[in-house]
């Protein structure tokens, strides 16, 4: 067997990757969100470097402090400096969306793929058990993981990554579906391609863009679903500058007139799940034109 | 449309009461409304052990002595006591004249179904355990009764101030023989009688008219709301959707401070906080290790950081405010002995423990601390917060003590019959080890235990006295637990609120509530 | 139709089967001894094993199951461990404030939801449009338990107007119905919006306008009812999502309904209120979701699916 599958000879012929990037650089918003995202991301592998302060460290002189020289986002009740948690807090943050993400969709993309390629009882399984989870309101789901295995950032990961993978799963499976008797898997499937091969070689690239783009939206549902945990005393420990942590230890100095200690993680959050959104438009835009 | 300004409201709402005040009943029923951190678990004092729960029975049920602000023992449905020498005989009077609120009389036989209902250890009521040394109970006359133990039990009467101990009507015992029924329908002496309980949402009593102390209550209606999160509390009192709040945390203050129409009422706890330390635990079997714990914290930073530097740093076992208190040599904060002592047990590197938290805003603002400053003799603490009913599950649930998974428990414990005994016995004897009493942390020296015990045998103050000071300074040594303090007890209440308060065991009173614009009724 | 729906309705019990042994599954490998949470902290072990006999929790995993399925079908609920109430009683007690709140929610973000989407659709590439997408985006970014405190904090407290927690007046649902509806407007904006665009480009349309009808008739005779189906669906579920965002919400709020009742007994660990609460939820949402399909599958007979 020799690789004759479609591999464009001519290398003036514009890739449909190239083409793709043309589109998202003259994408203005798409470009803004980059470059946002890019920084959150400094931050957040610099934060060591770029902090002012150690995020657990208690400055008594400055308990619960207004915004000043020495503290640009102010301290909070145990006197640390609120700058410095927020940027550790982006690490957590992004590690938590990102993690459980590619969890979710690892699992769903494998799951889908198999459904849709296999069909017969292992389809039927692994969609049945997806409608169970799907009959789960997501939050109520992500409660009961914590609730069961404990607080903690890495059983909120996985809690985020169980919901995320029946919504991967079905659309992989749907794809899978239409491709499964398109010419050219049919083409490689007569020169002897085995089903893995098929599978991952030919079918799961062609689910790629839709995958990317509900990927991109899912990281920001997940950082709000953990922070929403974490808020409500399911998350990680109490002194870990999760932003979620920091916004629920606000409530009492927000009520004392400090607003501060809630403005900044609440906008924190709110910048980074609006970069992934605006992101993940932009590429549902770009990758697939006609969805507009 | 314009909105009044609530200082405009206000002015209005006096105004209107004070004009309806001078006619005889005003038609505008006079509601105390107060905010409290959690649901209660049922109205049977007797089936109760919650602080809060306490506190709202208490507009309904009276115990036969009970505490004034300061922890002081004073007589309610009792006149009088008189006990024998070697305290196992305690001849009581009762108050003439008292009728519970379905019209059955207050009498000596009221009392003795209630005391045998609490001695009764087939009852499987919560508190009989707290009971089991009464005998039997004697009528002398319509109100004079007989206790008569089965050993000898110093503080029967601070037992019998216990918020547990009160007067059910016997005629409601029988109605509602059913514990699932009597615990939602509570029929009592006191001030207020029961309306109704929507679980979760409010607990409500109106006015006794019969009430046997004269001119009260003065306020018609009482309705008590659950509200766990400590700054919504303050939220709704600032809205003015309650009248006052307990307790309140002491970073809200400053909430109340900027209000003029709220005041901030503190006063004098004997809830002692601590850190239970597993004595059974390799590493904290060690007296070193302990005595390191101990000197690792700054008490004074964890009283002003988490309780706005209101209150006292621990100088005994028990709050010195419980009789019989002796203060010892402080554990003052020093996290380089804290290390040489944990080097010394052998562990230069320092250890890592675990410690199980309550769920509330404070626990988690004190445990951050507390990790802080333990980080700093080289203790790695992973905490644990945990809901109030895992924890009590986990903690209880224990029948092989070496099998308990904490190392650490923060917790506080405040002895409601305001005596030494149960300010010790309960946490530092070994016969108390959870799940018996309250011993989390298996702490166990017969020295301490003989002391408490013959403290017990008499009811000589100065006998007394010498026991519980040697219990203290052996338990003081021994360190089987991190002592903290006793932060003062904090509410805010509008500011024409007057006679609610929390007495030094953290429950509350309110029986003497009134609102000062009212003139005086009757 | 009828025998399609019949079919569907029948597809949900295995469903509600496998839910009901996962919430089984849950509740028995939670930390914690009921019997204890039962019996009370003090109480002796001889007390707690016999709270665990009354509670029938020594018998076998599977009696313990199909006794509790059993009695589920027959409308016995149980009795809650914390206060010792039917849960029934409880559950009924919620129920309504999480209804009214979130039709309350429903009401106002579909309402703005859909006229934002087609003010923005129809202003599309202006400034309008821009400004009205962009508090879209951040809609849908916002942490909304952030945006209760907020309100809470600088609404509730300052005007005395809404209750900052708990559910007395009818004007305390104010709050928690903007927090919990804000997300669905910021969704149903987006989505009107393309879809909206979507059916001004069919070809109906197009013939409409070619035809010479007022602008006002395409609009409203063909574009706005064409875009409406789809709308239509997306709303149906996204009041499965808002029973989903009621937990956190009534929990900032204190507010009385089933998503407080459910963090509550999680934290009490009140297992058979758990059990039923989270098999209410399971069903709502699965019942939501069939009626949208139901109606979808009903105006447009080819996307009926097994």
């Amino acid at each position: 067997m020799t690789s004759t599958t479609a591999m464009p000879t001519a290398a003036s012929l514009s890739s449909p990757f190239q083409r793709w990037r043309r589109r998202f650089l003259r994408h203005r918003v798409a470009l803004a969100a980059s470059v946002i995202l890019l920084l959150l991301v400094v931050i957040a592998l610099l934060a060591p470097v770029l902090a002012p302060y150690n995020p657990y460290q208690s400055d008594w002189l400055a308990i619960s402090s207004f915004p000043t020289a020495a503290h640009w986002f102010g301290t909070d009740e145990l006197g640390r400096d609120i700058l410095s948690r927020i940027m550790y807090g982006a690490r957590l943050s992004l590690w938590v969306g990102l993690a459980s993400v590619s969890l979710g969709t690892i699992g769903g993309i494998v799951l889908g793929l198999i459904a849709g390629f296999k069909g017969g009882w292992l389809d039927s399984l692994i969609m049945r058990s997806s409608d169970v989870l799907f009959a789960f309101p997501g939050m109520l789901l992500a409660i009961a993981v914590v609730a069961l295995l404990g607080p903690g950032l890495n059983n909120v990961i996985l809690a985020v990554a169980i919901f995320s993978v029946p919504i991967f799963a079905r659309l992989v499976r749907a794809q899978t579906l239409t491709l499964r008797h398109s010419t050219y898997v049919d083409a490689s499937r007569s020169v002897g391609a085995s089903n893995t091969t098929l599978m991952f070689r030919h079918i799961l690239p062609a689910t790629l863009p839709s995958v990317v783009v509900y990927f991109t939206m899912r990281i920001g549902s997940s950082i709000l679903t953990a922070a929403g945990l974490s808020f409500i005393g399911l998350g990680p420990e109490p002194d870990v500058p999760e932003w979620g942590n920091m916004l629920a230890s606000s409530r009492s100095l927000m009520m004392a007139g400090a607003w501060h200690v809630s403005v900044f993680p609440g906008m924190a959050i709110l910048i980074t799940v609006l970069v992934f959104n605006l992101l993940g438009d932009a590429l549902r835009d770009t990758l697939d034109p006609k969805a507009r | 449309m314009m909105i009044p300004s609530k200082k405009v409201q206000r002015c209005l709402l006096a105004v209107l009461f004070t004009t309806l005040a001078t006619g005889a009943h005003s038609a505008a029923a006079h509601e105390l409304r107060l905010a409290m951190q959690s649901d209660i678990t049922g109205l049977d004092p007797h089936d109760t052990t919650d602080n809060l729960s306490y506190s709202v029975q208490s507009a309904v049920y009276e115990r036969l002595f009970q505490f004034d602000r300061q922890m002081k023992l004073v007589p309610a449905l009792a006149t009088g006591y008189r006990a024998n020498d070697n305290a196992t005989e305690f001849v009581i009077d009762l108050r003439d004249n008292v009728r519970f609120s379905d019209g059955a009389p207050f009498n000596a036989a009221a009392a003795k179904t209630n005391l045998d209902r609490l001695a009764d250890q087939g009852m499987g009521l919560k508190r009989n355990n707290m009971f089991s040394m009464i005998d039997h109970t004697e009528i002398i006359n319509e109100h004079r009764i007989k206790i008569v133990l089965k050993q000898p039990f110093g503080a029967m009467i601070n037992t019998l101030a216990h918020p547990s101990a009160v007067m059910i009507s016997p005629q409601a015992l029988k109605k509602y023989s059913n514990e699932n029924d009597l615990r939602v329908h509570p029929v009592g002496t006191g001030p207020f009688i029961f309306t109704g309980w929507a679980s979760g949402r409010s607990v409500s009593f109106v006015k006794n008219p019969n009430y046997w102390e004269k001119g009260w209550p003065r306020v018609d209606k009482v309705t008590f709301y659950p509200t766990p999160e400590s700054a919504t509390r303050v939220a709704r009192l600032r809205a003015g959707e309650v009248d006052a709040v307990m307790p309140l945390d002491a970073q809200l203050t400053k909430a109340i401070g900027r209000d003029t129409h709220l005041k901030v009422v503190h006063d004098a706890s004997v809830l002692q906080h601590y850190i239970v330390i597993n004595n059974l635990k390799p590493a904290l079997k060690d007296v070193r290790v302990r005595r390191a714990l101990n000197y690792a914290m700054d008490r004074n930073i964890w009283l002003r950081a988490v309780h706005g530097n209101m209150g006292t740093v621990a100088s005994a076992p028990m709050a010195n405010a419980i009789p019989f208190y002796q203060a010892q040599a402080p554990y003052a904060h020093d996290p380089h002995k804290a290390r040489e002592l944990l080097k010394e047990a052998g562990y230069p590197d320092g250890l890592s423990l675990n410690m199980w938290i309550a769920n509330d805003t404070s626990s988690i603002l004190a445990s951050q601390l507390i990790k802080q400053q333990l980080a700093a003799a080289g203790v790695r603490l992973q905490v644990v917060p945990m809901d109030s009913a895992t924890r009590t599950g986990m903690i209880y649930n224990v029948s092989d003590p070496n099998a308990a998974r904490y190392d650490l428990v923060l917790r506080g414990w405040s002895p409601s019959t305001g005596d030494a005994d149960w300010a010790l016995r309960p946490l530092f004897t070994t016969g108390a080890w959870v799940p018996k009493l309250d011993n989390e942390s298996y702490y166990s020296n017969p020295q301490v235990d003989d002391a408490i015990q013959g403290a017990l045998g008499s009811a000589d103050a100065d006998k007394r006295g010498a026991q519980y000071a040697r219990a203290q300074q052996l338990i003081w040594k021994d360190a089987p637990v991190i002592f903290l303090g006793n932060p003062d007890n904090l509410t805010a209440l509008s500011r024409n609120l007057d006679g609610v308060y929390m007495l030094p065991d953290t429950t509350f009173a309110f029986n003497h509530a009134h609102f000062v614009s009212d003139n005086v009724q009757q | 139709m009828l025998s399609y729906a019949l079919r569907r309705l029948l597809g949900i019990i295995p469903v509600l089967i496998v839910v009901s042994l996962l919430v089984f599954a849950f509740v028995k490998l939670m930390p914690g001894d009921p019997a204890r949470i039962y019996a009370g902290p003090d109480a002796s072990l001889e007390a707690v094993d016999a709270a665990r006999h009354q509670l029938g929790l020594d018998q076998p995993l599977t009696i313990q199951y199909l006794q509790w399925v059993g009695n589920f079908l027959t409308g016995d609920l149980g009795i809650a461990y914390r206060n010792r109430q039917p849960v029934a009683d409880a559950i009924g007690e919620s129920f309504f404030p999480t209804l009214w709140l979130s039709l309350a929610a429903f009401a106002w973000s579909s309402v703005a939801g859909i006229a934002i989407g087609v003010f923005a659709a129809r202003r599309r590439g202006r400034w309008q449009d821009y400004t009205a997408m962009s508090i879209a985006v951040c809609g849908i970014s916002m942490p909304s338990f952030w945006l209760g405190l907020l309100l809470i904090q600088y609404v509730a407290v300052p005007f005395g107007l809404f209750a900052t927690s708990g559910y007395a007046k009818p004007l305390d649902i104010v709050l928690p119905a903007i927090t919990l509806g804000s997300t669905v407007a910021a969704v149903m904006a987006r989505y009107t919006r393309s879809a909206y665009l979507e059916a001004t480009h069919e070809d109906y349309v197009r013939t409409a306008r070619a035809k010479g009808l007022t602008n006002r008739m395409v609009v409203w005779k063909h574009t706005f009812r064409n875009a409406l189906i789809p709308v239509l669906t997306m709303l149906g579920l996204q009041f499965g999502f808002l029973l989903s965002g009621s937990i956190v919400i009534e929990s900032v709020f204190s507010w009385p309904g089933l998503g407080w009742l459910l963090i509550e007994s999680i934290k009490t660990q009140d297992q058979p209120v758990i059990q039923a609460l989270v098999m209410l939820f399971v069903t709502m949402f699965l019942v939501i979701n069939l009626v949208v399909d139901l109606l979808y599958g009903f105006i447009d007979p080819s996307a009926r699916r097994d």
